[in-house]
């Protein structure tokens, strides 16, 4: 049987790779795709910690977090494409207008 | 037939004509408001016709009364004095409703300006036939909203929509003084509402009910609530009946209202409204007779103002206002007659005023049109070449006003006369000397108007039939109106008083033959004299200033008086509370910018820039997660 340590290592990886992603992409959707990366790089280590403890409660966490992120990508993906509607482009760097 | 029926259909007719105003083109709007009308006009003809005794109708109950279980009813009361309010009101507003399709014809607000009649004459009629206090105060306030309605119709000027830059902007002026107008008889009433009302709450407290059919039964045993009591009653209502009927000191109200449409002139500021004050007091008659103070008061209102409005009227060049400070005037009389408990004399005035005024100011109406929106009597004259049945029919009022035998004010103001002479010599003198000036002043406006040569540069023209049936009909009643209550000097029983004294006291003279011939005599030629004046001063030049020029043109001095006494403090404190407030407001406008001057020096950290706030994030999140990673390993040590 894998040890958790493996399944933790897995997550860290996908998680900084999230994470460089969400630092490093200009655009919206690229940048969407990474959050999501790292959300499910949350996932799996709960799955994976839920394992080693033999109790379902972080289990159950994880459908809440896959309910919240299919919502999040309905909404996002909607406003990523009326902001290219309106600007024609999804570039987040410019779109800084709405700063102090 | 259900005495409902009479408020009803102008109140239908406002309705449809104000929800649905769009659906009805042309002169529709104005055939359906007349119809409204007319329909009253039958029903109040057949009411009156069939009516044996007074008829008391209670509709429902509202402002209830828990303390004594007793609510105060909806109801309608017709007698004889109500009945012949709803006459003048639907026969007089029919007659003006038809006018106006024609003379309003063109503006704008076609449609809306027959709502607001209709509107009008419901309210007047509730006022009228209710048989309580509370329910004449709606009417009361009905009417007095259709009037502020009326004289700011043309609250943005007649051509305001004009691309010509002065018009418009001489326009855009008129509307101003059109508004002002308008708040100007608004505020002016809403100062004698409060004396109604207090009558009204005094009344209650002393006799438990407002029902007038229910006080006037209770008859002498009125006095019970002691004579200071009733005086007081009466004259708080005389202070409301003052703020209707424009009498001293809340008078300068009603010249001004001379700004709206003509045909709101003669119907509402000279015909019906403005003489609610003296239904009131007839109303009201039963507590009058308890309160010979009071009524002193209002006999004295009556005969100051009348003097007071005659002599505004001398040097006036308005044509409309001459004829508005004559209502005054003339409302005057009606007051003078009820204040000296000679109700049917009043009443009797009312009525033919209400035909030879509003005829009057139909004429006028038809000259203004004629001379496209000319309303200076020095622009005018010799017009009666060139609109010969205008003419005819003016005539026709001038000499009903001027008090000439035969013409309808003759009996009127004879009649007057006659009780004044009476009960009080010094009322009778200004009476007189009232009537002279009236005959003058009318003289004057009708050689400056329709005599001599004609001095402006329009091209006047006959009014079409719409506008001529009417005023042929008014100058009918004007003419003959008298003949309804002839004197019993002249072989007459008068009539139309012994009919009214089932509703109010009559009052039967007690003078001598020969006396009232003199009186006559002297009547008739203080107004032949005051017409032969005006025919030998207008005659050869046609305008001459008459004496008191200033005071009389500045109707003396009132409104000047009132702005000093009334308007010039109340500016004084408004500036200072502006001034307060302008304080205040900046203190508070001070504090909000400094607190928004701090926010702003953190809005430098909002970049904007969604992957440097997920940096700091990240950052955020490692100095967390190695904090709690240190505690749990148990310290760096």
């Amino acid at each position: 049987m894998t040890p958790t340590s493996a399944y933790i290592a897995l997550s860290g990886i996908l998680f900084a790779i999230g994470m460089f992603g969400v630092m490093t992409r200009r655009t919206a959707v690229m940048v969407f795709l990474s959050v999501e990366l790292m959300l499910n790089a949350a996932n799996l280590s709960l799955v994976a910690f839920a394992r080693a403890w033999g109790d379902l409660t972080a289990q159950t966490a994880v459908f809440i977090v896959m309910t919240l992120a299919a919502a999040e990508v309905a909404i996002g993906l909607a406003i990523i494409v009326a902001i290219f509607r309106k600007r024609e482009t999804t570039n987040v760097d410019q779109l800084a207008s709405l700063k102090g | 037939m259900p005495l409902y029926l009479l408020p009803l259909f102008p109140l239908i007719g406002f309705v449809l004509l104000i929800c649905f105003g769009r659906a009805f083109r042309g002169a529709l709007g104005g055939v359906i408001g007349s119809v409204a009308v007319a329909a009253s006009f039958v029903v109040a003809l057949l009411l009156v016709l069939n009516l044996s005794g007074p008829t008391h109708e209670v509709l429902w109950t509202w402002l209830p009364n828990m303390a004594q279980n007793s609510n105060l009813k909806v109801g309608l009361y017709l007698d004889r004095l109500s009945a012949m309010m709803c006459l003048i009101i639907t026969g007089i507003g029919t007659l003006i409703h038809i006018y106006s399709i024609s003379y309003m014809r063109g503006d704008r607000r076609y449609t809306r300006f027959f709502a607001f009649l209709n509107f009008f004459v419901a309210m007047m009629l509730i006022l009228v036939l209710a048989d309580s206090y509370p329910l004449m105060f709606v009417g009361w306030e009905g009417v007095g909203m259709a009037s502020y309605l009326l004289i700011g119709f043309w609250y943005s000027g007649r051509n305001s929509e004009q691309s010509a830059g002065a018009l418009r902007e001489a326009s855009d002026q008129e509307g101003v003084a059109n508004s002002n107008a308008a708040r100007k008889a608004f505020i002016m009433n809403r100062v004698g509402d409060l004396g109604f009302m207090l009558g009204m709450f005094l009344m209650y407290k002393a006799y438990g009910t407002l029902v007038i059919p229910e006080l006037m039964q209770q008859g002498e045993a009125l006095a019970q609530a002691g004579r200071s009591v009733i005086e007081l009653m009466c004259l708080f209502l005389l202070v409301g009946a003052i703020g209707k009927s424009g009498q001293l000191p809340l008078t300068t109200w009603l010249p001004d209202a001379m700004a709206g449409p003509t045909p709101v002139s003669a119907l509402i500021h000279a015909a019906t409204m403005v003489t609610a004050g003296v239904y009131l007091i007839s109303r009201t008659h039963f507590l009058y007779d308890l309160a010979p103070g009071a009524s002193l008061w209002v006999a004295w209102v009556g005969g100051l103002t009348a003097l007071y409005g005659a002599i505004s009227a001398l040097n006036q060049y308005d044509i409309k206002k001459i004829l508005a400070y004559s209502t005054v005037s003339q409302l005057g009389y009606m007051f003078m007659a009820v204040g000296l408990h000679s109700y049917t004399a009043g009443l009797f005035h009312l009525l033919t005023h209400a035909f030879f005024k509003a005829l009057l100011f139909l004429a006028a109406g038809a000259v203004i049109h004629a001379l496209h929106e000319q309303q200076d009597v020095r622009e005018m004259g010799g017009l009666h070449r060139r609109m010969p049945f205008a003419h005819l029919v003016s005539l026709a009022g001038v000499l009903a006003i001027s008090g000439i035998p035969i013409w309808s004010g003759f009996f009127s103001k004879d009649s007057i006369l006659t009780s004044a002479y009476e009960q009080n010599l010094p009322l009778y003198l200004i009476g007189l000397l009232v009537a002279l000036l009236t005959a003058f002043y009318m003289g004057r406006w009708y050689f400056l108007v329709w005599r001599g040569e004609y001095r402006g540069h329009a091209h006047p023209h006959e009014s079409d039939a719409v506008i001529n049936a009417p005023l042929g009909v008014l100058a009918a009643l004007a003419t003959l109106g008298g003949f309804l209550n002839i004197p019993g000097f002249l072989g007459g029983s008068q009539a139309l008083s012994r009919w009214l004294s089932a509703a109010v006291p009559f009052e039967a003279h007690e003078l001598a033959i020969s006396t009232e011939w003199g009186l006559t005599i002297a009547a008739v030629a203080a107004g032949v004299l005051g017409l032969l004046g005006a025919f030998l001063l207008y005659r050869r030049q046609a305008i001459t200033d008459v004496p008191l020029r200033e005071l009389s043109r500045n109707s003396l001095y009132l409104d000047q008086l009132y702005d000093t006494v009334f308007n010039r403090p109340a500016r004084g404190i408004a500036g200072g509370l502006d001034l307060m407030d302008r304080g205040v407001d900046g203190t508070v406008q001070g504090i909000g910018e400094n607190v928004g001057a701090v926010g702003h020096v953190f809005t430098f950290w909002q970049s904007g820039f969604v992957r440097s706030y997920a940096v700091s994030m990240l950052l955020g999140t490692v100095v967390l997660v190695g904090y709690w990673a240190v505690k749990a390993l148990g310290g760096l040590g």
